[in-house]
């Protein structure tokens, strides 16, 4: 694609660089292309582009963090619910529990191909 | 405590706090330490410790998709019942956080699959949303609103993909486990719920926020 305000901002979007690498260095000076630096620095066009992106970005992700909000009572109410609840499995040896886990599985396989041998049976007629 | 937990192996650090039950030691201990107390010696503590370093991101993440406070807070502790229950399963191959949210996405995706009428946006749902006003300008303030809206409008599967994304420490490969997506499918979604975001920013005509 040629070099354009546009190109700069599709390749912008498709490199999705890390947000905390764009909080670190906002300016690009380590992430960006020199390519892409080059333009930035001749162009007003450009510049504005990548600052926009650089703004979104920021914003974006500072939207995110802020729905990220903590609950003393929450947690207290996650552990009363947990009163009546069993962990599944406790206490069960891992080797037991990855035996029982396999045989399941092995059970399911064998199922699988007997209704697999019973269908080509079918298919094929007597 | 419970007498069958001869087999599960504990750090040192982990059998020191089973003796001394230190709050502030339960705080320094890593998370598979945190499960393994919790499954196999019934350490309540212990997940209460696993619940308060996680319930933040997954309860912002259930926000997001469920755009409703109090049912995305239902959603959560609904996660973290199934999680507490399952804990046995998680062997740590994968980070605790991200077992986890592959747990809260698949409770709201049950959810939703039981309540079909939510895949509607429900009515006043920008309140459901986090209120930042106090701590920005106006205009930030809208900005935020508007930004806020412009996520919750986004197509459910891209919602998710930004929200894993912009959480920052959840890697592509980890989103993809956790929405079960192969990993070039995670990059189209996020460029194309990108490329959305900002029509809908410059649709609202924002500019930048300096």
């Amino acid at each position: 694609m040629q070099d354009s305000p546009d190109a700069l901002q599709d390749w912008l979007l498709a490199a999705a660089v890390p947000l905390s690498v764009i909080r670190n260095d906002p300016s690009g000076d380590s992430w960006l292309p020199a390519k892409w630096r080059a333009c930035i620095a001749a162009s007003a066009e450009y510049r504005e582009v990548f600052e926009q992106f650089i703004a979104d970005e920021l914003e974006l992700g500072d939207s995110v963090r802020l729905a990220d909000t903590r609950d003393i009572w929450f947690t207290a109410r996650v552990v009363e619910a947990t009163g009546g609840a069993k962990v599944y499995g406790a206490g069960l040896d891992p080797r037991y529990r990855n035996w029982i886990v396999t045989g399941g599985y092995a059970l399911a396989i064998v199922m699988c191909a007997c209704f697999a041998l019973e269908f080509l049976g079918h298919m094929h007629g007597p | 405590m419970a007498s069958h937990t001869a087999t599960i192996p504990l750090s040192a650090e982990a059998a020191t706090w089973l003796r001394k039950r230190d709050p502030q030691a339960l705080t320094e201990l890593p998370d598979i330490e945190l499960v393994r107390l919790s499954a196999h010696y019934n350490a309540k503590r212990a997940f209460a410790e696993l619940v308060r370093r996680h319930q933040g991101k997954i309860r912002g993440l259930l926000l997001r998709l469920a755009s409703d406070r109090t049912l995305a807070d239902d959603l959560a502790q609904e996660a973290f019942l199934r999680a507490y229950r399952g804990l046995v399963g998680f062997q740590g191959r994968a980070r605790f956080s991200t077992w986890l949210y592959r747990i809260a996405y698949n409770v709201y995706l049950n959810h939703r699959t039981r309540v079909k009428e939510l895949a509607a946006l429900p009515e006043g749902f920008e309140s459901g949303a986090p209120a930042p006003e106090t701590s920005l300008s106006q205009s930030r303030s809208d900005l935020r609103k508007d930004l806020d809206a412009a996520i919750s409008a986004l197509p459910e599967r891209y919602r998710a993909v930004v929200m894993l994304y912009y959480l920052e420490d959840v890697s592509y490969p980890e989103i993809a486990e956790i929405l079960d997506l192969p990993l070039g499918t995670v990059k189209t979604h996020l460029h194309r719920a990108k490329k959305l975001l900002r029509q809908h920013m410059r649709g609202w005509g924002h500019r930048r926020r300096r």
